[in-house]
């Protein structure tokens, strides 16, 4: 069996770092990136079983950024962190969405809980095609 | 509404004024019409009576100026020695002091012997005149008004039966008869018996025809209605009748000649000639209606056989009518502009305070308290003023208070927002170094090879940064837009079920709740464990300030809104006699991370979040606390608008 690769976007180092040593701990392949655009870069060359996205981030809100992969990617997993969910339309679009979300600051079994429960939930896929992602063919 | 009261109040004094001018006009032309009908016919009641007083002077003149001529000297030697010019000397003096259309004498032998005229005179004539015989064979003075036949005075003077003769003009065919020509003749005849030295000499006689005669009729209109004229037209008429049949008169047809020879109307005919009544009235005479008199004319056997009659046109009157009628529609006229004016300057004067005070009351409920009334009037409008002023007083202290009520509200509003951004900026700020410090805790926590008290000493770092993680989410509880999940709800049975979730905490402490419920409040829409939450966290408080022994009593009732609008609200008092809460720290209450308990015992965050809790419903909580008796929280809630 393939290792899960997670990639977790966070404008924060610490979160970062948090994270990958939460996950390499129960042996996820972790990929870093501290912003945005080189998420999007990254994901032309890799797939990825799921993709941990913050909020809110000096370039752009994380809501977004995960709009714009799915597209580009449908059937992508998700789990959005943030610290806090204001501005109000956030918590409204991740109710509505029933997006994965899990507050910061979390401890280390509360994240694991949550990518486990993420990755086996089943994508919101909304394509006739219900294909896997591009990541899991190049797996 | 105004224009609609100016209109009212000019309307009635319009409409009292129409009803006054046009009562009176009707009645006070009624009136005049009779005064002047019966002024008239006074006038001419009055004229009637001076025409048959000149009528009888007239009778009387002959009669005494022949009386005269018969006592003069010398008749004896005229009639004796035949002097027949002497006679008719003296007859023609006589007739032209007085204007005798005919006279004569007849001697004692039943002859006529000089006649005025001097017709058939050459001998003595034995044709003798029907008066002057009466005279012979009484041999006392006669006079008085007498029928002559037209032979009778053609043997006076054949020219004077021709002109005394009258053509009947047929103005009524009622009046139709057969005679065309009426030849009796209307005269006044006075004969007297002459003596010389106690012996009968004969009789002298002398008498005027009134037939076609213009002297009497014009001479009374010239006494009576001294030739008063009225367009154009003779106001007065004075007419003579042969029983029925106009012989004298100055009436005129339309043709602008005397109507001598036109009949009188059958009607005053019957009343005069017939049943000899004196006849005042209207009466419609040839061409024009008049007031007219009507009395008849005696002859000497006492028999009517004519008729006096004057009579003024009535055109006369109803120009004075017509100008009385005008002079009271000017009055009415006036009176009713006159009304409209002081209709106007009234409802001026009434309206002008009332428009005063509308403009204010719009001003006033445009939210502007600063109008005063100029001029406070006296009576029912004044008290309506000073009424109204005192209601603005009242609002202006109320609005003051409410603007320092909401004022303070704002400063809250706004510290708490504040404190909101800045706790929300904080918190993100601190959670992610706070997911570091617990990440690696934990991670450290999972290592086998710590000792125990490596290990106590990471717990105690996970513990403290749980707290941080605590203090954290209830800021962000406090500052963030609660979602809301509203249902139809009982408040009542919601704060029965907190009260019994806490009353073992209470009892514990030997405090005991009270609630009392009011039954009518009605259900609200509001989200129960979030409500629930606020009532559990204000009884908590309630419990921590009390001492043991206390009493904490909770009640809901309905009341009027605090915010000054009609509006009922739902009231929710939770009321404890505890220690109380000093005045200084009153304003402090509500705001985050403010508390009176000891550290580690509360985050200073509930009242923060029950009234952020309180104010998503659209209500607000209210305190009043004395320090060492106790303190009452309120829980204002509106009621829903279907309940309103």
């Amino acid at each position: 069996m393939n290792k899960k690769t997670i990639l977790v976007i966070d404008d924060d180092a610490i979160v970062l770092k948090s994270c990958k040593r939460i996950l390499e701990s129960e042996d996820y392949s972790v990929t870093l990136c501290p912003s945005a655009t080189q998420g999007i870069d990254i994901l032309k060359s890799s797939a990825f079983s799921l993709i941990i996205i913050d909020i809110l981030m000096p370039c752009c809100n994380g809501l977004n950024l995960s709009e714009k992969i799915e597209k580009e990617y449908p059937g992508t997993k998700f789990l959005i962190i943030s610290g806090y969910m204001e501005p109000k339309p956030f918590s409204e679009i991740i109710i509505e969405k029933k997006m994965n979300f899990l507050p910061k600051p979390f401890t280390p079994d509360e994240l694991l809980k949550a990518v486990k429960f993420a990755i086996i939930k089943n994508p919101e896929s909304t394509g006739k095609n219900n294909k896997t992602s591009k990541g899991d063919i190049d797996e | 509404m105004n224009h609609n009261i100016r209109l009212y109040l000019i309307t009635s004094l319009l409409g009292l004024t129409i009803m006054v001018a046009g009562i009176s006009l009707f009645f006070g032309t009624y009136q005049i019409n009779k005064a002047v009908i019966s002024e008239a016919k006074n006038r001419i009641g009055f004229d009637l009576r001076t025409t048959i007083k000149i009528y009888s002077n007239i009778e009387k003149q002959i009669n005494s100026s022949l009386s005269l001529t018969a006592l003069d000297q010398g008749w004896g030697d005229c009639v004796n020695g035949y002097n027949v010019q002497h006679i008719k000397k003296r007859l023609s003096d006589l007739s032209e002091i007085i204007g005798l259309d005919f006279s004569g004498f007849v001697r004692n032998d039943s002859t006529t012997i000089c006649r005025q005229s001097g017709y058939n005179t050459t001998s003595p004539d034995p044709v003798i005149n029907p008066v002057a015989k009466i005279v012979l064979k009484k041999k006392v003075t006669i006079s008085g008004t007498f029928i002559l036949t037209q032979e009778e005075i053609r043997a006076e003077d054949p020219k004077l039966a021709d002109l005394s003769a009258i053509n009947l003009i047929n103005s009524s065919e009622n009046n139709q008869q057969n005679i065309k020509q009426e030849t009796s003749c209307l005269t006044i005849v006075t004969a007297v018996p002459v003596y010389e030295n106690n012996l009968f000499l004969g009789v002298i006689y002398g008498g005027i025809i009134l037939n076609n005669s213009t002297s009497i009729v014009d001479t009374v209109r010239e006494t009576v209605f001294q030739n008063e004229t009225f367009n154009g037209q003779n106001v007065g008429t004075v007419t003579i009748f042969l029983n029925n049949l106009r012989v004298s008169t100055n009436v005129l047809t339309k043709s602008g000649a005397r109507a001598v020879g036109t009949l009188l109307s059958q009607e005053v005919e019957k009343k005069v000639l017939i049943e000899g009544e004196t006849w005042i009235d209207r009466a419609f005479i040839l061409n024009d209606w008049n007031i007219s008199a009507y009395q008849g004319i005696e002859d000497y056997y006492g028999k009517t056989v004519g008729i006096l009659s004057v009579g003024v046109i009535e055109s006369k009157y109803a120009q004075f009518k017509k100008d009385t009628f005008f002079v009271f529609v000017v009055i009415s006229i006036a009176g009713i502009l006159i009304a409209v004016l002081l209709g106007f300057i009234l409802s001026r004067l009434v309206l002008k305070p009332v428009d005063e005070l509308i403009n204010i009351s719009k001003k006033v409920s445009e939210g502007d308290l600063s109008p005063k009334i100029k001029k406070i009037s006296k009576g029912e409008i004044g008290n309506l003023q000073s009424t109204f002023l005192n209601m603005i007083d009242t609002l202006r202290v109320r609005d003051l208070h409410q603007k320092e009520e909401s004022e303070k509200q704002l400063i809250m509003t706004q510290k708490q927002a504040s404190v909101g951004r800045l706790a929300a900026g904080v918190a993100h700020e601190i959670n992610n170094p706070l997911t570091g410090v617990l990440t690696f805790t934990y991670m450290l926590l999972r290592r086998d090879d710590l000792d125990e008290e490596m290990k106590s000493d990471l717990e105690t770092i996970a513990n403290a940064t749980n707290r941080v993680k605590d203090i954290v989410k209830g800021l962000l509880n406090f500052s963030r837009q609660v979602k809301l999940n509203p249902e139809p709800s009982d408040i009542n049975t919601i704060i029965k079920e907190t009260i019994e979730l806490i009353e073992n905490q209470a009892l514990i402490k030997r405090i005991r709740i009270n609630f009392d419920a009011d039954k009518n409040i009605p259900s609200k829409i509001l989200d129960s464990s979030q409500f629930q939450s606020v009532v559990m966290n204000m009884i908590i408080n309630a419990i921590d300030a009390t001492d043991p022994g206390g009493r904490i009593s909770v009640s809901t009732r309905i009341n009027l809104s605090t915010k000054g609008t009609k509006h009922k609200e739902i009231e929710i008092i939770i009321a404890d006699n505890g220690s109380g809460i000093a005045p200084e720290q009153l304003d402090k209450l509500f705001d985050p991370f403010f508390t009176t308990k000891e550290v580690g015992k509360g985050t200073g965050l509930g009242l923060a979040v029950s009234l952020g809790i309180v104010e998503h419903h659209g209500g607000t909580i209210s305190v009043e606390s004395q320090p060492g008796e106790g303190s009452s929280f309120t829980i204002h809630l509106p009621l829903d608008h279907n309940n309103e």
